[in-house]
């Protein structure tokens, strides 16, 4: 005889055990948990962690699908969707080729520009232009301000053409040659601008958080 | 191949076409250079994904949680039959045990493990688990069961599989660890209305299990 499922009893009690001694010394710890060190714990199947990190990263996600995709409906479905692949591969995440934080942000960013494209393929095939974004789906009311603001005065140190270039990739969903086009600005130039804009935000950031 | 490091920027800002991606990432794979640009430039474009970071509603957190509950591994059970093919022919073979609760030292051990596999009353259980397949024969007239993990994935180099058996108080109490590729590990003290578990541990094995189990059969 069998058991065909893991019953919900037996699971409960399972995570109840008192003696979890490589728990308890986790938790421990947890006051001065990075990002990188839960997802690590994350690959690991630690709910706990998982739990943390998506309080210090859900933010990010979400804000970063919202501006993309420009509703909250989709915001809502990548931050999910983005979660569930944190989860699910997080075991492959190396801390010593990038932050989490990188990590997290670049599932969430082709999620959302995945759904951007997608919706503009449609659309385009539909109506045979591209549609104007929807402005009036964007969240004002809770914002993380403070990080917000310094990225906002780093991005204010940058070139014009470096924050456009930049801006419309990221936030647009525009390819380069899309961007180079708009612009009226050869491809090497967009690139390395793109490039340079990129370097210096996370060099203003880093000095920032040294 | 420095046009191709040119794209490492775009790339970061998945804004190849996705003819140049796929010929990027081909190229990543090989030139440390890009890598380390690649890392560095994600970290600005993940500072930029900082400047419009809005909190998500509250009820999205519940639906994450329970989208990633883990999986309940649906157990397929062989009917009961005399061991046959791979673990049968393998019976006179060492068993090997690595670290944990026995040491492979008698002969004693041996003899159990081809007296489980030949018993009368052994019954056969097949599983299939996320990392492979596994099989456990055993024997309540014996009370031991030789559990069949060569074909399991391998884990981390820190890390090894560890079986379970629960009673009725739903306690788990380890029986024993074993490395992926073990074919005869012995599990003493079976009996009807216990459940096997096995999950993933760090080395040398733990007290109580900190991971979901891969399975649990009620033998």
């Amino acid at each position: 005889m069998a058991t065909a499922l893991w019953t919900r009893p037996l699971r409960a009690h399972w995570f109840n055990v008192e003696a979890r001694p490589a728990i308890a010394e986790f938790e421990k710890r947890a006051a001065n948990d990075t990002p990188d060190d839960l997802l690590v714990r994350v690959g690991l199947d630690d709910r706990e962690a998982f739990s943390r990190l998506y309080d210090i990263m859900s933010s990010l996600v979400y804000g970063l699908a919202l501006r993309i995709t420009r509703s909250r409906m989709h915001a809502e479905e990548v931050t999910q969707e983005v979660f569930v692949q944190v989860w699910s591969q997080a075991a492959r995440f190396d801390p010593a080729s990038g932050s989490a934080r990188a990590w997290v942000s670049t599932i969430a960013h082709r999620r959302s520009v995945d759904v951007v494209r997608r919706s503009q393929s449609t659309r385009n095939r539909e109506e045979g232009m591209n549609p104007e974004p929807d402005r009036t789906d964007i969240a004002e009311d809770v914002v993380e301000a403070d990080e917000r603001e310094r990225v906002r005065s780093a991005l204010s140190e940058l070139s014009d053409l470096q924050r456009q270039a930049i801006e419309m990739a990221y936030f647009g969903g525009m390819t380069y040659r899309q961007v180079a086009e708009a612009l009226g600005t050869p491809l090497g130039t967009v690139k390395t601008r793109m490039r340079d804009g990129l370097a210096r935000i996370r060099e203003i950031m880093e000095g920032e958080d040294g | 191949m420095a046009e191709m490091h040119d794209l490492v920027a775009a790339y970061a800002l998945d804004a190849l076409d996705p003819e140049e991606e796929f010929a990027f990432e081909a190229h990543l794979e090989t030139c440390p250079s890009c890598q380390a640009e690649l890392a560095l430039l994600r970290g600005g474009a993940a500072d930029l994904a900082g400047s419009v970071a809005t909190r998500p509603p509250a009820h999205l957190k519940e639906r994450v949680m329970a989208a990633t509950e883990p999986e309940v591994v649906p157990i397929q059970l062989a009917r009961a039959r005399r061991p046959t093919g791979w673990l049968l022919g393998v019976a006179a073979a060492a068993a090997l045990i690595v670290g944990g609760v026995w040491a492979a030292t008698s002969g004693g051990e041996e003899d159990l493990v081809a007296a489980v596999l030949e018993a009368t009353d052994a019954q056969t259980i097949d599983l299939e688990t996320a990392n492979g397949s596994v099989r456990f024969v055993y024997s309540t007239s014996l009370e031991a069961g030789v559990f069949d993990g060569e074909r399991l994935d391998s884990v981390g180099s820190e890390e090894l599989y560890q079986l379970w058996l629960i009673g009725a108080d739903a306690v788990p109490e380890s029986a024993g660890v074993f490395e992926p590729g073990d074919r005869e590990v012995l599990v003493e003290g079976i009996e009807t209305g216990l459940a096997l578990a096995m999950t993933v541990e760090l080395a040398p094995g733990v007290g109580a299990p900190t991971s979901d189990p891969l399975f649990v059969a009620e033998l």
